[in-house]
């Protein structure tokens, strides 16, 4: 069943801590089909845009306007509290009531962690840490998920594995947005790209016709300098 | 010496009925506004590292000042309340074990909220962005963040039992050192030292020194148990 492209507006982002001027962006539709990925260069504003945009920060005048009954951002330094991985999961329970311990038994046993369930969440490895953050959305049934590099530092069959999850749930019907660096994961997974740079959006395009024929002078200087890209 | 040192542990081993009800009050009213300063404490230090408000950085300046004022002062504001004359005296708390636990408490409230503060500050620093993604209520935050910061916050929670177990000045002005009734370690300490009753005055020291060492012990041994087990 195709999905129907969606759209999250924004206007009048600009975020500028400390008078550096972090994101600037006037206007940006963002199609999400089933998953968006937000390229660009360290310290381009992709990470802010994620936490604008799941509420963490915001502006005076940013106007926002999506579908989304409910969005929930998966940090790329995800922490967990001393506590075992069953619980770190449970205490979503404060935010969300319906949620019940067989929820918790189902989405543990769906990212391979029953056998972790008891131990502690902050001894698990960099994979480990992200398949229990991937639950954690997973558990609240966020109707987008915005994802900061979900598989930075992970070897490549966690990172399969992680991916997987990701196609899985996005076939069901979540929606991801995601940062990401790795630019063969991007072409695996996303139907669209933005690349922002300098905290601005230079080009909107989707994937296929982004790596094949990027549109701006920014996309394809990007792309040559991460893959070699020559038009 | 070793006469009157010999004469002290007689007295100790030996269950002198006086020590032991001495004992039994400082207990008491240690105890009690230890409970009082950490439910009132550990909140407010949660609510002063984890809110920003106006006026937050004069109240840990006040905070931190509080804990530092010398407690024979505080001893003495709390005398001018409760005598006849003041404006609790109806009360008739004066020289009574709830006028000492009601002093300690003023010495217990603003040292254990002003160590928590620091603890929780940290901890927030690297968990509030992740459990502000779980959309749990601020109320929820705080929270979780004194659970995962529990370990640490034992440290807090002892300072609070030392200062409170080991203080002279105010329940001797507050409490009066009155036998049977209001007579605590370090007031009959103090007291037997003067009259020359050094036995019985090393005997209380004894028992004094052993409850405050016991006490860092057990939470010591606790605090490595759960931190082997929880990171």
């Amino acid at each position: 069943m195709a999905n129907l492209i969606q759209s999250i507006e924004i206007e009048n982002l600009y975020l500028a801590p400390h008078d550096k001027t972090i994101l600037d962006i006037k206007n940006l539709s963002i199609p999400i089909d089933q998953i968006t990925a937000i390229i660009g260069p360290n310290g381009s504003g992709k990470t802010s845009l994620l936490k604008t945009l799941s509420g963490l920060q915001t502006n005076k005048n940013l106007h926002l306007q999506h579908p989304f009954k409910s969005i929930f951002l998966l940090l790329n330094q995800v922490t967990f509290l001393k506590m075992s991985v069953r619980d770190n999961l449970a205490i979503l329970q404060d935010a969300y009531p319906r949620i019940h311990d067989q929820m918790i038994n189902d989405v543990l046993q769906r990212f391979h962690l029953e056998h972790l369930a008891n131990q502690a969440a902050t001894k698990l490895s960099a994979g480990e840490k992200q398949r229990v953050a991937i639950a954690r959305a997973v558990l609240v049934e966020a109707a987008l998920i915005l994802l900061d590099e979900p598989t930075a530092n992970m070897d490549p069959a966690t990172a399969d594995f992680i991916e997987d999850q990701i196609l899985q749930l996005a076939k069901q019907g979540t929606r991801f947005l995601m940062a990401s660096h790795d630019m063969g994961q991007v072409q695996r997974l996303s139907q669209h790209v933005i690349l922002i740079v300098d905290g601005q959006v230079a080009e909107v395009d989707s994937t296929e016709s982004f790596f094949n024929q990027p549109q701006t002078q920014l996309g394809k200087h990007f792309l040559a300098r991460h893959l070699g890209w020559h038009a | 010496m070793w006469t009157t040192l010999l004469e002290s542990f007689e007295l100790v081993l030996y269950f002198d009925q006086q020590v032991w009800e001495i004992v039994g009050v400082s207990l008491q009213v240690s105890l009690t506004a230890l409970v009082i300063g950490t439910v009132i404490g550990l909140p407010l230090g949660g609510i002063l590292a984890t809110n920003d408000f106006v006026g937050r950085k004069w109240l840990i300046t006040i905070l931190n000042s509080l804990m530092n004022v010398p407690t024979v002062i505080i001893g003495v504001l709390i005398y001018l309340l409760l005598s006849r004359s003041g404006p609790l005296g109806s009360l008739g708390l004066l020289f009574s074990t709830t006028g000492m636990i009601i002093a300690q408490s003023l010495i217990t409230i603003p040292l254990i909220a002003a160590i928590s503060r620091q603890i929780i500050a940290d901890g927030w620093a690297i968990h509030g962005e992740t459990l502000k993604t779980l959309h749990l209520s601020n109320r929820s935050q705080i929270k979780w963040i004194l659970w995962d910061c529990r370990f640490s916050l034992l440290l807090a929670v002892l300072a609070g039992f030392g200062r409170a177990i080991s203080e002279v000045g105010t329940v001797m002005i507050v409490g009066g050192n009155i036998a049977n009734s209001t007579r605590t370690l370090t007031t009959a300490i103090s007291l037997e030292t003067s009259k020359g009753d050094l036995p019985f005055a090393l005997a209380l020291g004894i028992v004094l020194i052993s409850i405050v060492l016991m006490i860092n012990l057990l939470a010591s041994v606790m605090k490595h148990i759960a931190e082997k087990n929880y990171g």
